[in-house]
């Protein structure tokens, strides 16, 4: 290799070197300075960390500069005569030799010369050795910074987590008794009491029923602990103490003294949420004609602790109108040891339930959870129903799901009816002939009205005028004298059919050609019609005595016709347009002024929370630990008044313990805490935000 | 034999160890002389020092430079300079901006704060109080704030200022007494004031002289209620009274088609208008208002001030009616806000009536012990109301010339030169 | 679901203002069953107030939005009560915004099916039932019942659960009913045209008159 190769190659590795130093002392210089800026800023915990690193970088910059300037002075020459300094054998041999002029005739032997000396092992002996302060600085930095993290504000990474927080004081300060405070919390059998160690515990989140066990080192003399007020014993055990507690439904804090210190440790209950249940087959209503084969049910469960029990819960609905009958059950329950899923199958067998046209079974998953501590959580399914269609509903009078209401009102009605002639029978005696006759025609019109809602209950397929007394005055069809011969009008028709239907006539009625067949019609509500019919021409005499086993029979049959099964008429109920104007005011009595009590305010400790707040914020600048302590007391009366409040406070509270700037955090509690800031946008010509 | 280069380098390596040792000695005069009159003293950074000394010795001329607005107390000390016999004047380095803060309480419960600001535009104002930040207005204006708490002091600070307002007094509210027919508006009108935390009186007719009542009922006067709310033309009756009741400072708002009722038409800010419809499923819209029915506000009254309007046409107007003041609210079915408008309506109609009744409300203040905070609300102002306007020294604003920074210049003279000589002295070879 | 259905004339739908009495429509059952119901009391409360009140009922599905336009809402059936995951929610901010459920057993039967699944689901969806006091103000809203909730004739009757009902239960928001519950199977009681009143020495629908001025004005 020639002399300026050889040259050229340790110039490279001297510029390494250079670089190398440069780096080196930049880093030194930031960590350096970091650590310096970071033990002499006061501890607020909301001061400004990126500005220690922000002039750490600066002056590191300044000294990376600095450091690089022999870069741009490493010529071949000065290289050489770097390399002449450190090799006297060469005796300038190779300055000569890489000498830009040139050798002149002695090149040749110039290069025999250097060839026989080797400079490497100085020239590396030289570079490390210019290397050894830099790295030396740079670990002195490393070790600075590492040491002002530990007595300053820019708390340790590790030490941040969310289940083991840092205590509100630093070890050095705390007395004995709390220096080195352990958690020991153990959940409820039902959730497979586990153990869980938690060192230095500020809170803790466990089940409900979950107990903690608080230890220290010392006798704990001189150590007192409560709980929302209620002092909790101290037990010592050796060269320990230690206190229990339980996890309640609330969030509470245990308060340790000794002497003077105080440590809080807060203690957030976790709910046990019941389990979420779904119903996967059957997926929807069904609607069958018969009740036969087997209905497949599926269904899966998952809790967050662990199931206990699973199964399917059945109810049976039989009846109509109102009378109803229920059957329940259950089917497919099984018994769980553990788990937090399962999914569970059975079949529902129609025929064991015997279910009768018009039935509807009610269908759902239901699981229970092990909660033993608070009740087991039960979570249900969807629920799905299939109903057994009535014979009814395939023909074409079926219009809509709902129940005869034409039938209630009659009952009702004519239940009335009996009940107002039972009292002018009773009142007979005291009343004068004309006031009784016209009470009973009273009741005759009434009568008549609800028969005539029952034979168009019969008769409406018969056309657009079913019994002939449509539109015409109930008063004038009491007046026709009904010996005189019937025409063949659809009234007369009615009227036998009523008589052949119920066997109180001697026609046996027939039917031409395609009318409808009077087997289609009700029986019952035919015998209903008949007796009204002559319930109400005994009330027209005035003969209440007569008339009330007609009025009894017809109401016997008007409920036996809710129960029949052939007629299942179905249609929206009518809706009933209530005169107002001839009603208003008109009520017999007199309602009576009333006193109204006042609501509480919604939220009446919002404003008391904002205030604490704002008193703990300002707190933090003179005396952070005070002011992380008023914060948690804060953070566990919100978790349950207001639950945005707390998380929000949470951060702050995470912030503030690893020495990060907190004001974000904060900023943003007060604003939840406050109920936000509103803003006009502008000053108004009238006050108040709009 | 030196050369003609060489001798004037060292010529002036010599000239500027004069120069450094003449700087040294200037500072060392400076700091030991004692304080002496000048017919004109001017300060400028270092001003608490020329306060103490223009204190110590009468000076006849006294002349500042802000760089901002000073705080209370050093302008209070000038102003006091100014009267025992002085005469201050003061310039500007650089404009200073006219603002100012105020805090008063608003007359709602639970300690509502209103502050106001005004400033500059184009200039940035971060709003703060005791416990931290607040707000920042990034440029500047006016500006109306509702906080529900306040730690301490407000503080409005600027480039060039920094003005500090809190509320001195407390506000005593009375209870709402609300009028009309028992019917959901009624309801939940009510609820919503109570819940907001105000006291409600009430009276809700459900059949002719049966009325469902509560609270303090008496005459209608201030000293009974802070605001009195009628909700529909049911209460013609108690017209009269409600009309004498604002104009002797109560506080009235008129709803629905309120004001058609009795001498309640003579003092609502305009007529109701023919009803209109709210846009449907708009009540759970980011404007739930405009989903709701009401009857606008037709023809305002010259005095009338419209505070919302939809379409053009006005809903809430309000006006000034001797000491009192009436608002005329046209929606008359606010309570589908809070039952249709989502997980948050009720929260908004809470605040929204308690808004409404805020702005009329008769609510007088009591002084509240008075803080040790001063207060500072417009700088700029209470400094030319000190010591008045601005004076250009000369004709133009002085550049500050005060001591502390002779010693600044005197020192980087001191070391520039000795920094030179040593320099120049190395570079030749010389130790 | 957001089409109310409104048994209305179309030129008369309701006037702003005005009480609508609105039947809640709900996917497991009868909810239908008293559908004579809504004119009774409607026709009680222009007897005996001056409230202004539409003429016909509303009825509005537990499932859609459109039941927070009925603040006052009357539910009743013989059948299971199973609500939806969406008829749960509804009712659930339905109380919490101000609403008011007044849930009547049609079967009057506290062993019956309606009872038991009704008292779960609303015990799910809204809070626990507990009993009310038969001092409370809704018992003083306009009539005055100092013992409590009247009895119905099919209590009297022996009918249902052969048993007279004492008190009535509710779930509370604050010193608020926001849902009233009763066993006295008040939908037969009421489920009579309004005309047949004047049969009546007593009008038994005045109960209803309370629960509807209670929900209009506390």
């Amino acid at each position: 290799m020639r002399p300026l190769d050889r040259v050229i190659r340790t110039r490279r590795a001297l510029a390494a070197t250079i670089a190398t130093r440069a780096a080196l002392g930049g880093v030194a210089t930031i960590l350096l300075t970091a650590a310096l800026l970071t033990a002499t800023l006061p501890r607020t915990g909301v001061g400004p960390a990126s500005v220690v690193w922000l002039v750490a970088s600066l002056v590191g910059a300044v000294a990376l500069v600095i450091l690089s300037r022999p870069w741009s002075r490493l010529t071949v020459p000065r290289v050489a005569l770097w390399i002449e300094e450190r090799v006297p054998a060469l005796q300038y041999a190779l300055v000569t030799a890489v000498d830009p002029v040139g050798a002149g005739p002695g090149a040749a032997f110039l290069e025999r010369e250097i060839d026989r000396v080797s400079w490497d092992r100085e020239a590396s002996r030289a570079m490390l050795r210019g290397l050894r302060w830099p790295a030396l600085a740079a670990l002195g930095g490393v070790t600075a910074f590492l040491l002002s993290s530990r007595v300053g504000v820019g708390g340790a990474a590790d030490r941040d987590r969310a289940t083991a927080s840092v205590s509100t004081a630093p070890a050095r300060d705390m007395p004995a008794p709390f220096a080195r405070l352990v958690a020991t919390v153990r959940s409820p059998a039902y959730a497979g009491a586990r153990v869980v160690r938690v060192e230095s515990p500020a809170s803790i989140g466990a089940l409900v029923g979950s107990t903690v066990v608080l230890e220290g080192s010392g006798s704990g003399e001189g150590v007192t602990a409560d709980a929302e007020g209620r002092s909790v014993p101290v037990q010592s055990a050796g060269t320990a103490w230690r206190t229990t507690v339980t996890v309640g439904a609330r969030p509470a804090v245990i308060r340790l003294r000794h002497g003077s210190v105080e440590r809080l440790v807060a203690l957030e209950p976790r709910p046990d949420s019941a389990p979420v249940v779904r119903l996967l087959i059957p997926t929807r209503d069904t609607v069958v004609r018969t009740a036969r084969g087997e209905l497949r049910l599926s269904a899966a469960a998952h809790d967050d602790i662990g199931l206990a029990t699973v199964g399917f819960e059945y109810i049976v609905s039989s009846g109509e109108g109102e009378s109803f009958q229920f059957r329940s059950g259950t089917l497919g329950a099984r018994r769980l040891a553990s788990g937090r899923d399962a999914t569970i199958g059975a079949a529902l067998s129609l025929e064991q339930l015997a279910l009768e046209p018009g039935d509807m079974v009610h269908l759902r998953a239901v699981a229970r959870d092990g909660n033993n501590v608070s009740g087991p959580g039960a979570g249900a399914s969807e629920t799905r129903v299939l109903r057994v269609a009535r014979a009814g509903e395939y023909d074409s009078i079926a219009v809509d799901g709902a129940p005869p209401s034409e039938g209630d009102k009659s009952v009702i009605s004519q239940r009335m009816l009996i009940m107002l002639t039972e009292a002018l029978e009773k009142r007979r005696p005291t009343l004068t002939h004309e006031r009784l006759l016209s009470e009973s025609r009273q009741i005759a019109r009434d009568e008549t009205r609800l028969r005539k809602r029952v034979g168009d209950i019969i008769f409406q397929r018969l056309g657009d005028n079913p019994t002939g007394e449509e539109g015409r005055d109930p008063d004038e069809a009491l007046r026709s004298d009904s010996t005189v011969p019937a025409t063949d009008s659809a009234r007369a028709a009615l009227l036998r059919a009523a008589s052949a239907a119920t066997g109180a006539g001697d026609e046996i009625l027939d039917f031409e050609g395609d009318e409808t067949p009077v087997i289609a019609i009700n029986r019952p509500l035919l015998e209903a019609y008949n007796a009204m019919w002559e319930a109400g021409r005994a009330l027209d005499q005035g003969e209440t005595g007569r008339a009330l086993p007609p009025m009894r029979r017809a109401l016997a049959a008007i409920q036996r016709a809710r129960q029949a099964e052939r007629i299942y008429l179905r249609g929206k109920p009518p809706a009933v347009v209530v005169d107002l104007a001839r009603v208003r005011l008109t009520g017999k009595e007199r309602g009576a002024a009333s006193t109204r009590l006042p609501r509480a305010a919604t939220d009446p400790g919002a404003a008391r929370r904002a205030e604490r707040l704002a008193a703990a914020i300002e707190l933090a600048s003179r005396s952070p630990a005070a002011a992380i302590d008023s914060i948690v007391l804060l953070r566990v009366e919100s978790l349950d008044a207001a639950p945005p409040l707390a998380d929000a406070l949470a951060d702050a509270l995470a912030a503030m313990r690893s020495g990060r700037d907190a004001t974000t955090s904060l900023a943003r509690a007060r604003r939840i805490a406050d109920g936000g800031v509103r803003d006009a946008g502008g000053i108004g010509v009238w006050s108040g935000v709009w | 034999m030196l050369s003609r280069a060489e001798r004037v380098r060292r010529t002036g390596e010599q000239a500027l160890r004069l120069i450094a040792f003449a700087a040294i000695a200037a500072l060392l005069w400076r700091a030991i002389r004692p304080p002496i009159a000048t017919g004109v003293d001017v300060a400028g950074g270092d001003l608490r020092r020329a306060l103490a000394r223009w204190t110590l010795s009468a000076t006849p001329a006294m002349r500042v430079v802000f760089d901002a607005a000073p705080d209370p107390g050093t302008r209070d000390w000038l102003r006091a300079l100014a009267r025992a016999g002085g005469s201050v004047r003061w310039s500007a380095s650089r404009p200073i901006s006219a603002a100012a803060v105020v805090a008063e309480p608003a007359a709602e419960p639970n300690g509502v704060t209103r502050v106001r600001l005004a400033s500059a535009n184009g200039e940035a104002v971060s709003l703060a109080d005791g416990a931290g930040a607040i707000d920042t207005l990034p440029r500047g204006g006016a500006r109306e704030l509702e906080l529900g708490t306040v730690a301490g002091a407000v503080r409005a600070a600027g480039a060039t200022f920094t003005a500090t307002s809190y509320a001195r007094e407390s506000v005593v509210l009375r209870p709402v007494l609300v009028l009309g027919a028992a019917g959901w508006e009624s309801k939940f009108t009510i609820a919503a004031l109570e819940e907001r935390g105000w006291r409600v009186a009430s009276r809700v007719r459900v059949a002719p002289n049966i009325d469902v009542t509560q609270g303090p009922l008496g005459s209608i006067d201030t000293a009974r209620y802070a605001a009195v709310v009628v909700l529909d033309s049911t209460v013609a009756a108690s017209s009269s009274e409600i009309a004498r009741y604002a104009r002797a400072g109560g506080g009235v708002i008129l709803g629905g088609s309120a004001p058609r009722g009795g001498a309640l038409t003579g003092i609502a800010p305009g007529r109701v208008g023919p009803r209109v419809a709210g846009v449907a499923g708009a009540v759970a819209s980011g404007a739930p208002r405009t989903g709701l029915g009401g009857y606008p506000v037709s023809s305002p009254g010259a005095d009338a001030v419209v505070l919302e309007s939809r379409d053009g046409v006005a809903m809430i107007a309000a006006r000034r009616l001797d000491a009192g003041r009436v608002m005329q609210v046209g929606y008359d079915e606010t309570w589908r806000w809070r039952m249709a408008g989502g997980d948050e309506s009720a929260a908004a109609h809470r605040a929204w009536w308690s808004r409404l009744v805020a702005a009329v409300a008769y609510a007088p203040l009591v002084p509240r012990e008075s803080g040790l905070t001063p207060i500072d609300e417009a700088p700029l102002a209470s400094l030319v109301d000190a010591l008045g306007p601005s004076a250009p020294i000369d004709g133009r604003p002085t550049a500050p010339t005060d001591g502390a920074r002779i010693t600044r210049m005197l020192f980087i003279l001191t070391v520039a030169s000795l920094l030179g000589e040593w320099t120049s002295r190395r570079l030749r070879g010389a130790r | 679901m957001n089409s109310p259905h409104l048994s209305l004339p179309r030129s008369r739908f309701p006037l702003p203002g005005e009480f609508v009495f609105a039947t809640a429509q709900y996917e497991s059952g009868d909810w239908d069953s008293a559908p004579l119901v809504p004119a009774n009391l409607i026709d009680s409360l222009a007897r005996y107030t001056s409230l202004p009140v539409a003429p016909t009922g509303a009825i509005v599905a537990l499932a859609s939005d459109d039941l927070f336009r009925f603040p006052l809402v009357f539910l009743t059936g013989h059948l299971p009560v199973r609500f939806t995951d969406v008829e749960r929610t509804n009712l659930r901010r339905f109380a919490d915004r101000g609403g008011m459920l007044f849930v009547d057993d049609h079967n009057h039967d506290i062993d019956g099916a309606f009872h038991k699944t009704a008292v779960e689901e609303l015990t799910r969806a809204v809070g626990p039932l507990s009993q009310l006091p038969n001092t409370h103000p809704i018992y003083s809203a306009f009539f005055k019942f100092p013992d409590g909730p009247p009895n119905t004739s099919h209590e009297l009757n022996g009918w249902g659960d052969n048993l007279v009902h004492s008190h009535l239960l509710a779930a509370m928001r604050g010193n608020r009913i926001a849902v009233l519950y009763s066993n006295k199977d008040y939908s037969s009681e009421w489920g009579y045209h309004p005309d047949n009143k004047r049969f009546l020495a007593i009008d038994n629908t005045k109960f209803g008159v309370n629960i509807i001025v209670y929900a209009l004005t506390r």
